[in-house]
């Protein structure tokens, strides 16, 4: 009797939770109202919608370590200047002076900037958000980009006191920034997320919890956010900022989509503004996508730590015998762009861009078979082999679809045309990461690449100097260090000139295969207005867009 | 049946402080950590290190842990630099546990009478509808399966939402991706199981007093039958309501199934552990109702355990 009625009660149970199904975890937050569908409510406020595969990691800009979580805080913080596509424009400062060693920048700031608590924007604000960056004890894993300070190696190190940073507030609208070294794309650093201000009083407060919440954190940008959590990030325009009339969106939502094809699903649906489309869908979608360069440049690395790949004759070979147009085709059907040189052509040069400015196709499209034939033959003769057959490479690769294809592809090239052997290893991306370290034994051949932090050609270069701590092809040239050193006590043309050749010389000595630029395919709605893609620092500029019709 | 429930909760207890150990050690045996973004520095790396306290001793690590973890704090995420793994389990766990609640009402449900029906029935064209029917739902992987719903009702019919978690009408097609795996193998677990009972002696001694033939079922052989699908309830409810990565992504609905794919690729080993501890304590939990629910279904059960 009391077990019948202990079923009846959990079959009621059942029944309950299966129809009381008109509630749902998120329904009090992410009602009609904050998603923008203006058919509803005939509201017409003006939400941008889009998404991400993974959530937005943090809204601490100090911290941010991806470019998704940078789109995110260049839309809530405020810089110094702010990189608008290539060009820096002023944002939180109204201007600055440069001494005539350039060394020591001065920013003038603006006095109307407000935080979203309506506390002034001042010098010391940005005093405190450079430094937190350098501080051991803040722990911002993208320190390393303080080594342009003054004292900022010695400080992320923790040699040094934070106070020895080279940025000052002289007083509460002028900063005072000394560097380590000249660097003429400093100014265009200083649009990057990591040196964004941060106020000392709100960090203090919430301490490790800072950005852990909408609330425990404050913005000076054009945008505050009112949800983070829960797969979506919202924000709504700010009305403290000083440029606020510029502002035409009322709000932004930023959805985690793990599936690109559910988010171009969404998209064709009306449920999103833009989308990234997966290479597999881009035929279907073909003339309504546009593309932009992600600024990764792919290559694989050749560990010169190999007794075969030391001889410069052998990695000539491998870089000739590869038919860039054939790989890109099979490994990316033909919607990236082959990489000819080392650096993305379309990061600035001394004017203009680098590559219009310093043009170069090193590697033919399609190879070079009999070149390759030529530097195989002495290479041989060289390390005393007979044979290319003996010769057997350890490829270690990621474990992505992607990846794993580009391995089979290239190393397929490499037997078939050259008749080395290539033994692929795939492994989980955290382990090759890991890898990627000077003097390991653990690859001889690994792919890798490298996406830019600052539009200049030094933010790829200055990997492969040889006491570099990414230096993992174990590259060693006197003539590329002498090169890459004369660029840092030089300005303008004459820099640029020695960067120019610092790349020619890498490539003339074969250090790396590199094979290709990767382009991101992306749809936006129609009805949206002045939406920019670019590759430093974020990659959708949606600031100053508009929801029109 | 007090001695019984104790004994339960007592090994319960020593299986989550052993899984514990195992996966903590494990997972600082996992080569890379979990700072190794090409681009951070050696110092970079060095200060991260420090500010999460994975550079101190292994062993003074565990024992710091542990001590957290009796106070309920799991920790900081790496990944997620300032939000707690309390913090991201308690706003992902209410939406895998609603999808996970629904899909498995559907499949029960569904799936019991799917079987029953299919058993009555032995051998005609109703019993091997529903045998195809189970046999598509355990072999079509779920990836399948979501994507195939989302296409034609969302996409091609656009009859429901083809994404997110903002109402009833959202939850239909997650639900039913989520739970058809498993009212398949319950409908095939049921039919199996009420052909078995069917042969017993005291269906027929039943049959033979004179009992109606839907009491004999209902009474005697479904009672009896059901026991096989309360087995497998234990690991299918912890396993249904903490998340699938698959449908989860699929649907765009933000709950737990992301951190066990996510978790392990950046090797973030606080929100590891959190995972497996929560799930790990919800499967041990929900293993022990079901020995309890043994107890209680069939008393044999219950003097055996005394």
């Amino acid at each position: 009797m009391k077990n019948k009625r202990l079923m009846a009660l959990g079959l009621a149970t059942l029944l309950t939770l299966s129809v009381a199904g008109c509630s749902t975890p998120g329904d009090n937050t992410s009602g009609s109202s904050s998603t923008g569908d203006v058919s509803q409510s005939g509201s017409t406020e003006k939400i941008f919608r889009y998404s991400n595969v993974a959530d937005i990691a943090t809204i601490d800009p100090n911290k941010v370590n991806a470019v998704a979580d940078a789109t995110v805080s260049y839309h809530i913080y405020d810089p110094l200047y702010r990189n608008v596509q290539g060009t820096m424009q002023p944002a939180a400062a109204e201007s600055y002076t440069v001494s005539d060693d350039g060394l020591v920048y001065t920013f003038t700031l603006r006095k109307d900037a407000k935080w979203s608590d309506g506390e002034p924007v001042t010098a010391h604000d940005f005093e405190y958000g450079m430094k937190r960056l350098c501080d051991p004890a803040a722990a911002c894993a993208m320190s390393y980009l303080g080594v342009v300070f003054k004292n900022g190696a010695a400080v992320t190190a923790g040699e040094m006191s934070v106070d020895e940073l080279g940025v000052k507030a002289l007083d509460d609208y002028t900063l005072e920034i000394t560097l380590e070294t000249p660097a003429d794309y400093f100014l265009s650093m200083t649009s990057m997320a990591q040196f964004m201000p941060a106020r000392q009083d709100i960090v203090e407060k919430y301490g490790a919890e800072f950005g852990g919440a909408p609330e425990k954190q404050v913005y000076n940008g054009p945008f505050v956010v009112t949800k983070y959590g829960e797969g979506e990030l919202l924000m709504e325009k700010n009305p403290n900022y000083w440029d606020a009339d510029s502002i035409k969106l009322d709000g932004v939502r930023v959805l985690t989509v793990a599936d690109w094809t559910t988010a171009v699903s969404m998209f064709n649906n009306g449920e999103l503004d833009l989308t990234e489309v997966p290479s597999e869908l881009a035929p279907q979608y073909e003339g309504k996508t546009e593309a932009y360069y992600s600024g990764a440049n792919d290559y694989a690395a050749l560990n010169h730590r190999n007794e075969y790949l030391a001889n410069k004759n052998l990695r000539l070979a491998m870089n000739y015998a590869v038919n860039r147009e054939e790989y890109n085709l099979l490994s990316h059907n033909g919607l990236y762009e082959e990489n000819l040189r080392y650096v993305l052509p379309q990061v600035r040069g001394v004017e203009g861009d680098y590559g219009t400015e310093y043009p170069l196709e090193f590697f033919p499209l399609q190879g070079d078979m009999e070149k390759a034939q030529e530097y195989l033959d002495v290479a041989l003769e060289e390390l005393g082999l007979s044979d290319p057959s003996e010769i057997t490479f350890k490829l270690v690769v990621a474990d992505s679809d992607a990846s794993k294809k580009e391995a089979e592809v290239v190393s397929n090239q490499w037997e078939q045309n050259l008749g080395i052997n290539i033994d692929i290893n795939m492994v989980p991306s955290a382990t090759r990461n890991a890898l990627l370290v000077p003097g390991s034994d653990e690859y001889d051949i690994i792919m890798s690449g490298w996406a830019p932090d600052y539009s200049d050609p030094y933010s790829y270069l200055e990997l492969w100097y040889s006491t570099s701590g990414y230096n993992y092809l174990n590259y060693n040239s006197a003539e590329y260090d002498a090169y890459i050193d004369a660029s840092k006590t030089t300005t303008g043309a004459e820099r640029m000139e020695n960067l120019f050749n610092a790349e020619k010389t890498l490539l003339a000595d074969g250090a790396l295969v590199p094979l290709q630029l990767r382009e991101v395919q992306y749809m936006v709605a129609d009805n949206v207005e002045n939406l920019n893609a670019y590759f430093i620092g974020l990659n959708y500029n949606y600031m100053y867009a508009d929801i029109v019709g | 049946m007090t001695k019984y429930i104790l004994k339960r909760v007592g090994i319960s207890l020593i299986t989550i402080f052993v899984l514990v150990t195992a996966v903590f050690f494990l997972a600082r045996l996992m080569p890379g950590g979990p700072f190794n973004d090409p681009k951070l520095s050696e110092a970079a790396r060095e200060n991260l290190s420090a500010y999460y306290g994975f550079d101190k001793p292994v062993l003074e690590q565990y024992i710091t842990y542990l001590g957290n973890l009796l106070s309920g704090n799991l920790g900081f995420s790496t990944k997620y630099p300032s939000q707690t793994v309390n913090q991201l389990l308690a706003s992902s766990f209410p939406y895998s546990a609603d999808l996970g609640i629904r899909a498995l009402c559907l499949a029960i449900s569904f799936g019991l009478v799917f079987g029953i029906m299919s058993a009555l029935n032995r051998g005609n064209g109703i019993d091997l509808f529903f045998v195809i029917v189970a046999v598509i739902g355990t072999s079509v992987p779920d990836f399948i399966m979501g994507a195939l719903l989302q296409y034609f009702f969302a996409i091609e019919w656009g009859l429901l939402p083809i994404a997110e978690y903002k109402g009833f009408a959202y939850t239909i097609l997650p639900s039913i991706g989520l739970g058809f795996y498993t009212m398949a193998s319950v409908s095939r677990i049921m039919r199996a199981s009420m052909l078995e009972v069917v042969q017993q002696d005291y269906i027929k001694t039943a049959r033979s007093k004179g009992i109606s033939r839907f009491r004999v079922t209902w009474k005697h052989q479904i009672r009896n039958a059901i026991m096989p699908v309360v087995t497998i309830l234990g690991p299918t409810v912890a396993a249904v309501l903490t998340g699938t990565f698959v449908i989860e992504s699929l649907f765009v609905i933000p709950g737990m199934g992301k951190y066990y794919v996510e978790s392990v690729q950046n090797n973030d080993y606080s929100l590891i552990l959190g995972m497996t501890v929560f799930y790990g304590a919800f499967l041990v939990f929900c293993n022990m109702v079901v020995d309890i629910l043994y107890g209680i279904i069939d008393p044999r059960v219950r003097v055996a355990g005394k």
